[in-house]
């Protein structure tokens, strides 16, 4: 439903809830009556509902929308975030290759070897 | 050993080294970025809540009316209709306000995978490896010098300190490539959403309330629809509340005085809440906005952003309200 159309819509409801609110406020009417007419004012009141919650519903699926490209995002992000971790890995393995040479080294010096 | 200067020159040529060898000129991560980003996701985080606190609360006060008004009836049948309405109306906005809940729940991951890919943690394992490494090599100097009487100098310092200094330097910079690409790329995507939470805030309340407000949404494209839903419940809430004390001769219960009462100001306390959240929003817009902008700048973030400080601000004051309803 367009904005324009809804927000009209919605005034109607609410100009005959209104109307229907002061029909039953003179005294002695029949309990026929008042049924009746409190019976259409909970209809309109849930016809209010059903515009409210339509209305709602239209902007949560944009909302929706707009996450769903949001999480694309995280995803590519999450990726960059795991690249990282393999390039602090590669990096700590490098160190760890030196730290072998290194006691290598040592221990060709202790077998007097250089 | 080597004089300090001499460890402290070679070190420096190292890092100079890397950060020349580093392709691109996307530069290091700096601590004023990982702090910006960290504040940028504190504030982020608190944000997601506010939209699915205004429907909630607009649930309980639609149900509070409905019971207001069937206690109005004289008919048991249609009181009941609308007792049952009411409860109705409060879980099926319940529901759509989990569902928004859920659907900004995607801003937190977002800001929490900024703060991953700004974290020490992968320079900190760095940190140990080095250390280690730079402990062995010393020990084996120490042991070659000692079997072989001789007096070599130890590069366990210098070499542990190029490998934690480069591969640093390295992770640092891609860290930083990383973070632009993110926030380059999530922007017009962090627009859009904030378009949507905006045109569902609008709902709640009414032109008057948006006059004032420089809104992207109200700047371009045609006016989002507001449907003044908190004040049409308090509107109600006043009529009903009129007709039980004019038809109560005098003798009306104190509940419906009270219901009211409690219902009219959590109605003002939702309508600041929405108008809150809406300033908000606008203002988290122009934050990443900032943050993508500075982050392709070399020299960036010297001061802190205004607008994420401002951000802050806003969502702090969105809390205090968000709570004074919760605690209603």
């Amino acid at each position: 439903m367009a904005n324009t159309e809804r927000l009209l819509a919605l005034q109607n409801v609410r100009e005959a809830k209104k109307a229907i609110d002061e029909a039953r406020s003179p005294q002695g009417l029949a309990s026929e009556q008042s049924e009746l007419l409190e019976n259409i004012y909970v209809d309109l009141d849930c016809q209010e509902d059903t515009l409210i919650k339509e209305a709602i519903d239209e902007k949560i699926d944009g909302l929706r929308a707009a996450g769903t490209r949001l999480a694309e995002s995280a995803k590519k992000i999450s990726k960059d975030i795991e690249k990282l971790k393999k390039v602090a890995d590669l990096v700590e393995k490098a160190a760890k290759a030196i730290k072998i040479f290194a006691d290598l080294a040592s221990n060709v010096g202790k077998l007097g070897l250089l | 050993m080597r004089p300090l200067r001499t460890v402290n020159f070679l070190l420096i040529l190292i890092l100079l080294a890397t950060v020349l060898m580093l392709p691109g000129c996307t530069g290091v991560l700096t601590s004023s970025q990982v702090k910006e980003v960290a504040t940028f996701a504190a504030a982020a985080k608190a944000y997601g809540t506010f939209p699915g606190a205004v429907i909630r609360s607009h649930g309980q006060l639609r149900a509070s009316q409905k019971i207001l008004q069937a206690t109005t009836f004289t008919s048991g049948d249609t009181a009941l209709r609308q007792v049952d309405a009411a409860v109705d109306i409060r879980r099926e906005l319940d529901q759509r306000a989990t569902a928004a809940d859920s659907a900004l729940g995607v801003l937190n991951d977002y800001a929490a995978l900024l703060v991953a890919l700004t974290a020490d943690t992968y320079t900190n394992d760095l940190q140990g490896s080095a250390e280690a490494l730079g402990g062995s090599i010393d020990r084996g100097i120490a042991r070659y010098n000692d079997l072989r009487k001789t007096n070599l100098e130890s590069f366990g310092a210098i070499a542990a300190a190029g490998v934690r200094g480069a591969g640093g330097v390295y992770i640092r910079h891609k860290q930083a490539e990383a973070l632009k690409k993110a926030v380059i790329s999530a922007d017009p995507v962090i627009d859009a959403m904030i378009n949507e939470v905006e045109k569902l805030l609008a709902l709640y309340l009414s032109p008057d309330d948006l006059k004032n407000m420089k809104l992207t949404i109200t700047n371009s494209g045609p006016a989002p629809e507001q449907l003044n839903l908190i004040r049409n419940v308090a509107t109600d809430l006043r009529a009903t509340y009129k007709r039980i004390a004019d038809n109560s001769g005098g003798k009306q219960d104190v509940e419906a005085a009270l219901l009211t009462a409690d219902s009219l100001t959590n109605a003002d306390n939702t309508i600041q809440l929405a108008v809150k959240a809406l300033q908000a929003a606008e203002t988290y817009r122009m934050a990443h906005r900032k943050l993508a902008d500075n982050i392709t700048q070399r020299q960036w973030l010297r001061n802190s952003i205004d607008q994420v400080k401002a951000l802050v601000v806003e969502v702090n004051a969105a809390n205090k309200t968000k709570k004074k309803i919760e605690s209603q």
